[in-house]
């Protein structure tokens, strides 16, 4: 095995609206349609809303790759370089063989989420819903998208990369995210944290990548985190 | 019940607001909420009738479906949206407001915490449910809630809370209320928020969704 001795780096990048992917269906679902179908004046707005929403969002998204070794406590922390994450025996388990740890964070600025908030107190609840649910929906595709951008610079030097976790997800504090925070650039990627952890602009999602040639991506989460009041595993 | 009341809930459930309202598909063509509650009036049906048996029942039986996951939150919308447009007729024919409603929740999300989707949302239906609703809006601090609970004497205090970091606060809001005003009720809800928590942070009502507490506020009411 050789090691590329990845060095510190921090990539920040900007990603444009067609490089997602968010479509009508997969919105729709993420609203609660599953079996049932979907009211036309929603499905309606479901359009609408993918229309519009690319001229109001702003996506800047990065991470750092940490100079540091992984190393694994017994009790469920993880520690690299400055960082000693509790991330519990879920996520602990996932990063197993991680050599590198990645911190991203990635967000949408302000303007779809503002948008959405004045329509949902004001004129157009309806509307206001649909703007923010796909907000949310963007957001998450980004990350993945920049997720997939780490995964191939990892395959440059023969690494692959883990699944994503977030602090507030699969039992890690999401407190820790100060602890995160505090490994990027102030304002990183225009996001700031605010005392109680909470990200502005609010459609922002952070998280750790685990990097390493014997690391493994997990197509269904699921199966190896049993929380069973996640709000995903009822989806 | 009178049968354009069954009706007028119906619109309500099903967000039809008007005749000229394509949706939902099946019921095109027909009168909405606005029409029949114009024809109710008409009858010589009361608002206050026509408010509680009427546009109540349909935000209820909706506020049901979206609890038991049966119908999703812009169905709720939706169905607000019809009620609103029927509550307009009938909004000039209150005389007073404790006529139009049962009482007034001061609801607001708490210091620290930006998310408003879910506190709206249950505004809506305890709205719809017939309460007056003060919100308070985002970032609400102590000290702003307990202003509102004096500036309106007699009101329940809703709160929300979307982070466990934003739980401490809360739980410091609902002891500072319950230390300067011990009659004042509180309901909480949020995603991380648990029955446990709330018994742990003196809360008189967990609400896992908006219509558990449009239930513990009509058992107030009823028991006023
Ligand atoms: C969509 C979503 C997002 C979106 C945007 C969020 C938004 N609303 O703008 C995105 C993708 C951006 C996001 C990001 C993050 N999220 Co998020 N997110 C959610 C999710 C899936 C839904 C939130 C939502 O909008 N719900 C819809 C509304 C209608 O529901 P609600 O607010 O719960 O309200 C309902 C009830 O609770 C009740 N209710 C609520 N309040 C009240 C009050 C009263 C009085 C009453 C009667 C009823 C009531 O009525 C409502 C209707 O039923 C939740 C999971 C969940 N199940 O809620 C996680 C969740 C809130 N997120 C979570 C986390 C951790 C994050 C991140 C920190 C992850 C990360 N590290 O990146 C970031 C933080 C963002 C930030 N700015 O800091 C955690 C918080 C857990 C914790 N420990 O604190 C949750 C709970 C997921 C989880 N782990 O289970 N998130």
């Amino acid at each position: 095995m050789n090691d590329p001795g990845i060095s510190d780096q921090t990539i920040e990048t900007v990603i444009a609206f067609d490089e997602i992917a968010v479509d009508a269906a997969s919105l729709i679902q993420s609203m609660g349609y599953i079996d049932s179908a979907c009211p036309e004046p929603v499905r309606l707005t479901v359009e609408e809303a993918l229309l519009e929403a690319a001229p109001h969002v702003d996506i800047r998204g990065g991470y750092r790759i940490l100079p540091d070794d992984v190393r694994l406590e017994n009790s469920g922390e993880i520690e690299c370089g400055a960082c000693r994450f509790k991330v519990g025996k879920v996520i602990k388990g996932q990063l197993r063989r991680a050599r590198r740890l990645a911190l991203f964070a990635i967000t949408i600025g302000d303007a779809l989420e503002t948008q959405a908030r004045d329509l949902l107190r004001g004129d157009d609840p309806v509307k206001g819903y649909v703007l923010d649910a796909t907000a949310s929906l963007i957001v998450e595709s980004a990350a993945d998208r920049l997720h997939e951008q780490l995964r191939n610079a990892a395959a440059e030097w023969g690494w692959k990369t883990t699944n994503r976790f977030s602090p507030g997800y699969c039992g890690w504090p999401v407190e820790q995210q100060h602890i995160l925070f505090a490994q990027l650039p102030a304002k990183f990627c225009g996001i700031t944290l605010s005392e109680t952890a909470l990200m502005h602009p609010i459609k922002s999602v952070s998280g750790v990548i685990g990097l390493g040639d014997g690391v493994a991506y997990h197509p269904y989460p699921c199966d190896f985190c049993n929380r069973q009041d996640c709000y995903k595993r009822k989806r | 019940m009178d049968q354009v009341l069954g009706q007028i809930a119906v619109c309500v459930e099903r967000g039809k607001i008007n005749m000229a309202s394509p949706f939902p598909p099946d019921l095109a063509g027909q009168n909405g909420a606005e029409e029949l509650t114009q024809s109710a009036l008409d009858a010589g049906l009361s608002a206050e009738e026509i408010l509680n048996q009427g546009l109540i029942v349909g935000m209820q039986k909706i506020g049901e479906k979206f609890r038991n996951n049966e119908a999703f939150v812009p169905d709720v919308l939706l169905a607000a949206k019809a009620m609103n447009a029927a509550m307009k007729l009938l909004e000039p024919l209150f005389k007073a407001d404790a006529n139009r409603f049962k009482g007034t929740l001061v609801m607001g999300t708490v210091a620290g915490d930006l998310h408003d989707i879910g506190k709206n949302l249950a505004s809506m239906i305890i709205q719809g449910a017939g309460w007056k609703v003060v919100d308070m809006g985002v970032d609400v601090s102590t000290e702003k809630f307990l202003d509102a609970i004096k500036a309106n004497e007699g009101c329940v205090v809703g709160m929300s809370a979307l982070l466990t970091t934003t739980m401490a606060n809360m739980e410091q809001t609902v002891r500072a209320i319950k230390e300067a005003s011990p009659a004042t009720k509180v309901i909480v809800g949020g995603a991380p928020l648990s029955q446990e928590f709330a018994d742990k942070v003196g809360a008189d009502c967990y609400c896992p969704d908006p219509q558990r507490g449009a239930e513990f506020l009509e058992s107030l009411s009823a028991g006023a």
